[in-house]
C-alpha cells in the first residue's frame, strides 16, 4: 500500500496513549490499533475527521503517500 | 426457526446431508456384494427401468435384464459405481463443511470459496463419469443426469466466484476505520 499512515508520530508528538485516543475518537482500540499498524484498507471521512480534532493536525500530518510501494501500476 | 445459526434449519440439513453420506458410504463399502445380488436377481432393477431389455440372455430370449444392465456389464459397472460414489461423497462432505460454517455464522470465511470450488470439481467429475457411462450403456436417464452434473458444476464455480466477492468486501469493510 502506498498510503503510509503517521498515527504515531503524531500521538508520540502530542503524548497521547492509543487508549487515550481511542476513547476520544469513539473507536475501539483494536480497530485504531489496526489503522496505526498500517492494516486499514480504507478510514471513513468521520474517523479522520474526529483524529483531525483530537491530534489537532490536519490530514496530511496523518496520511502521506509512497511511491514505491503503491500497489496500482 | 433460525435459518442460519446454531440449532438452525441448517444444522436440520447438515444431518440429513451427514446421514446420506453416512449410507454413501456404506453402500461403496457393501458395492460388490450389492452388485452380486442385483445380477443375480435383476428383477428387483426391473421396477426401475420399465423399458424392455435389449439383450439376449443365454437361451436367447430377452432377459428380465433392464435395457442398461446387460449380462456381463458387472466390471463397467462395478467401476462407475464406485467412481460415481466416491464424487458424490466428496461433494457431501463438503456441503458437511459449507454447512457447518454457516453455523458457525461464519458464511463468507475464505474456506467457503475453496469449498464451492471442490463442489463443482466433483461435479465435473460425475460429469466426466456419466459421459463414459453415455458412450458404453446409454438411457435416457443417463444423458439427464450427466447434462444436470455439467449445469451444477458450472453453478459451483460461480457460487465460488460470488463467495470469493463477498469475503473480499468482507474483508474490506473489517479494515475500513
Amino acid at each position: 500500500m502506498g498510503i503510509i499512515v503517521n498515527l504515531d508520530v503524531m500521538m508520540a508528538r502530542r503524548k497521547m496513549s492509543l487508549n487515550e485516543l481511542a476513547d476520544r475518537v469513539d473507536l475501539t482500540v483494536s480497530n485504531l490499533s489496526i489503522l496505526k499498524t498500517g492494516k486499514a484498507r480504507a478510514i471513513r471521512f468521520s474517523t479522520l475527521e474526529a483524529l483531525c480534532r483530537e491530534l489537532e493536525c490536519q490530514p496530511g500530518d496523518l496520511l502521506a503517500y509512497n511511491n514505491e510501494d503503491s500497489e496500482v501500476e | 426457526m433460525l435459518i442460519t445459526g446454531r440449532r438452525s434449519l441448517t444444522t436440520v440439513l447438515r444431518l440429513i446431508l451427514d446421514f446420506i453420506l453416512v449410507l454413501n458410504l456404506l453402500t461403496l463399502i457393501l458395492l460388490p456384494f450389492i452388485l452380486d445380488a442385483l445380477y443375480r436377481d435383476p428383477g428387483i432393477l426391473r421396477q426401475l427401468d420399465s423399458s424392455p431389455a435389449l439383450w439376449p440372455d443365454e437361451t436367447g430370449l430377452r432377459s428380465d435384464y433392464p435395457s442398461d444392465l446387460p449380462p456381463g456389464s458387472r466390471p463397467f459397472y462395478l467401476v462407475f459405481l464406485y467412481a460415481s460414489g466416491l464424487g458424490t461423497a466428496w461433494i457431501l462432505t463438503e456441503g458437511h463443511f459449507i454447512l457447518r460454517r454457516l453455523e458457525k455464522n461464519q458464511p463468507f470465511a475464505k474456506q467457503q470459496v475453496g469449498s464451492f470450488r471442490r463442489v463443482a470439481l466433483a461435479f465435473a467429475w460425475l460429469t466426466l463419469v456419466f459421459a463414459v457411462k453415455i458412450i458404453f450403456y446409454n438411457t435416457l436417464l443417463t444423458m439427464f443426469c450427466c447434462g444436470l452434473f455439467f449445469v451444477l458444476a458450472l453453478i459451483g464455480l460461480i457460487l465460488s466466484e460470488v463467495f470469493l466477492n463477498a469475503w473480499q468486501v468482507k474483508t474490506e469493510n473489517e479494515l475500513t476505520v
